[in-house]
């Protein structure tokens, strides 16, 4: 064999370029985990100040009408004390500001995407669509995934709050892109208040605080950082609460209402404290339980909203109670994702109102009145990793995109009642999976009862693994809406399909029936 | 002993007991090592995409196969350049998952979102690299140089104006921000 210098260079050309595109990928990739902040630079647990995010103020009102104005916008943020992270923030503000609102009271909320054309270096564009989860929304303002919000563009959300009193958060939905969205910051509260509700004497105002929960993992520089595990999920090593990592806040001796968000990517939590003593679990995602349950644990998925009250009076001043996390398996953990944060209890003075909880709640909840016997039809949702792509029954969302949003898994009489299954038959995953418009109730898992402090109404189900979930739902309003894991990983890489309610009397509205406007404002909300 | 005649192109020969070289021997242990590690991944393939699966299970099959006639020194200029452009083929279409994604596959086409074709939505998430595919794509790329030396002079003059080609233009898809 002779092998000329020229022939050398020649095959060399097809040499370096075959092994140095794959290379700069894989040194990409191990520089991306050797960028990670090292745990020496984090804030150690409960050095950092507790934090409620800001209520937002209507910019105006009327006798039906609350009038927000929200602007999504790059803005930096100081989550690990001594860096500025770059995030996504709905009004300057991570998490985004709370809204509070009575029920019955309308809501009108206009989101200007203010965001780049493309993110700095997830080289995406970082369009959206916001849902607020938890309300009966028509589906023209549901934030249907496809019915993006481009850079530049505006679009407004009508909200009914016709529903009981609940915790709900609002949050970017938009097309494959959610998880980077809300990991950088796109998520919020949004709590109904209910006169019901407020005669029961539960903890209000300073005593009724917002939990919102994430995790995060951060860049040597301060910057967010995308660890992906095989697209099964997100999992930081920093736990955050209202964008605090691990925070310490002092409490009173008295009983404090949480309401529990958990706003992870991927993280479920299982909280208990550890004095080991019960927490009263008093609302789960569609509002109060009927009965309060006491609890040591509880396992919460993400997009969960558990309202639970702590009773600090028996502890002495000075005494620290930590809220911990036992991770449910198929988490990925590290050094300090045991703990979430730390209660100090302190001997000031107190309003002794409003500091029970009664033996009852919602009693007559519809929701939890449902019975089997009302159900016209079962169906089953089988949540599987195929090909790839996570699917609902084989279904992605590019399958419904495909079918020009034609295709549905389930199509439900308005409201008629069913049974609906979801099967997750691996042990190597869990779904949380979210119905969208509806409230229902958890009926079994594995034929089992659902576990005592999930038997309040629901809108997310946590379907563990090698779990068979039922629920009884009844199928109230209409039109087109997204079934989903929010594991946003899972979603965005498409365990997403959609169903419909149709009522014979009145066609529904069109997902698409309102769509986003070009900036600058063309007229007043 | 049977000497084969000179190469002729295109024309199978057959090197019975002739003795193997220090590039044949190369070329019997790059395949190997290049089988085992696609051999390695048949199950997890099976797992996420049974096409790809029954795929790699085919290419093991082959390059063993590939394998046993260089030991044997069993093959002619057809057979080695059959080996050559199939291994570039493999590799190509490496790269192509790497990249740009394939578009018949369901990881990547199932996340080219309408305003975004061909672009995973978390960068790479779909298109990481592993230490294994590196080994195996550095094993496949030599075993490409050794088949062009185990080539007649005129094959391998064509061979190595084809890798060129290719190399050209790869390097060009990557300057233009195509395959990146």
């Amino acid at each position: 064999m002779s092998f000329s210098r020229r022939d050398f260079l020649k095959t060399g050309l097809f040499a370096s370029a075959a092994v140095s595109l794959p290379l700069q990928r894989f040194v990409s990739a191990q520089t991306t985990l050797a960028s990670r902040m090292p745990a020496s630079k984090l804030p150690k647990p409960f050095t950092t100040p507790f934090r409620v995010p800001p209520v937002a103020v209507p910019f105006r009102t009327d006798e039906e009408t609350d009038y927000y104005k929200i602007a999504m916008a790059p803005m930096t943020a100081e989550l690990v004390p001594g860096f500025r992270t770059p995030m996504y923030a709905y009004n300057g503000s991570v998490p985004g500001p709370t809204i509070r609102v009575q029920r019955g009271r309308q809501v009108a909320m206009r989101h200007s995407n203010q965001l780049p054309a493309r993110h700095a270096t997830l080289k995406y564009e970082p369009y959206s669509s916001v849902h607020l989860h938890g309300s009966p929304s028509l589906p023209q303002y549901d934030g249907y995934a496809s019915d993006i919000t481009r850079p530049g563009q505006y679009k407004d959300y009508f909200y009914p709050n016709s529903q009981a009193g609940r915790t709900m958060w609002y949050h970017d939905h938009g097309l494959h892109h959610t998880a980077e969205n809300v990991y950088q910051g796109l998520a919020a509260m949004y709590i109904v208040e209910d006169p019901q509700e407020a005669a029961l004497g539960l903890p209000i105002g300073e005593f009724d605080v917002p939990m919102i929960l994430s995790d995060a993992m951060f860049n040597a520089d301060g910057s967010l950082l995308f660890s992906l595990e095989d697209q099964s999920g997100m999992y930081g090593d920093v736990i955050l609460v209202n964008g605090a990592p691990w925070p310490a806040m002092k409490v009173k001796r008295r009983k404090y209402r949480f309401r529990i968000l958990n706003a992870s990517v991927s993280r479920s939590f299982r909280l208990s404290l550890s004095t080991g003593d019960p927490m009263t679990v008093i609302g789960t995602d569609a509002g109060l339980m009927p009965f309060p349950v006491k609890t040591t644990n509880f396992r919460h998925g993400m997009a969960e909203r558990y309202d639970v009250v702590i009773d600090f009076a028996k502890y002495k001043p000075r005494t620290r109670v930590t809220l911990r996390n036992t991770s449910p398996k198929n988490n990925v953990n590290y050094t300090n994702t045991n703990v979430v944060m730390a209660f100090d209890v302190v001997a000031d003075a107190f309003d002794p109102t409003n500091n029970s909880v009664p033996s009852e709640l919602n009693p007559t909840c519809p929701t939890m009145a449902l019975q089997v016997s009302e159900a016209v039809q079962t169906r089953r949702f089988k949540l599987e990793r195929r090909k790839g792509a996570w699917t609902i029954n084989g279904t992605t969302w590019d399958k419904v995109v495909a079918s020009n949003y034609r295709h549905v898994e389930a199509s439900v009489k308005k409201d008629s009642v069913e049974i609906w299954e979801f099967e997750n038959d691996s042990g190597g995953w869990f779904h949380p999976l979210h119905v969208h418009l509806v409230d229902f109730k958890i009926l079994s898992r594995n034929g089992v009862a659902p576990f005592a402090y999930e038997q309040g109404p629901k809108d997310v189900v946590y379907v563990g693994e090698n779990e068979l979930v039922r629920c009884l739902i009844k199928f109230e309003g209409s039109g087109k809406y997204m079934i989903h894991c929010h594991n946003l990983i899972h979603e965005d890489h498409d365990m997403m399909t959609q169903f419909e309610v149709i009522d014979p009397l009145y066609p529904a509205d069109d997902p698409f029936s309102a769509p986003c406007r070009n900036l600058p404002e063309e007229y007043e909300l | 002993m049977i000497e084969a005649p000179a190469a002729v192109e295109g024309q199978i020969q057959t090197r019975l007991a002739a003795p193997r070289s220090l590039l044949t021997d190369l070329g019997v242990l790059l395949t190997t090592g290049a089988a085992s590690a696609h051999a390695f991944t048949i199950p997890g393939h099976l797992r996420s995409w049974p096409a790809s699966g029954v795929f790699f299970g085919l290419l093991t099959v082959a390059q063993i196969a590939l394998a046993v006639a260089l030991f044997r020194n069993r093959f002619g200029d057809r057979f080695v350049r059959a080996a050559l452009w199939g291994t570039v083929g493999v590799v190509l279409v490496y790269l192509v998952s790497r990249t740009v994604g394939l578009p018949f596959a369901p990881g990547v086409s199932a996340h080219g979102a309408s305003l975004d074709p061909g672009r995973a939505l978390i960068p790479g998430a779909e298109r990481r690299v592993g230490s294994l595919d590196l080994f195996t794509l550095v094993f496949e790329v030599l075993s490409i140089l050794v088949f062009t030396g185990l080539l007649s002079a005129p094959a391998r003059r064509r061979a190595v104006n084809g890798l060129m080609v290719a190399g050209v233009t790869l390097w060009g898809l990557a300057f233009a921000g195509v395959l990146s």
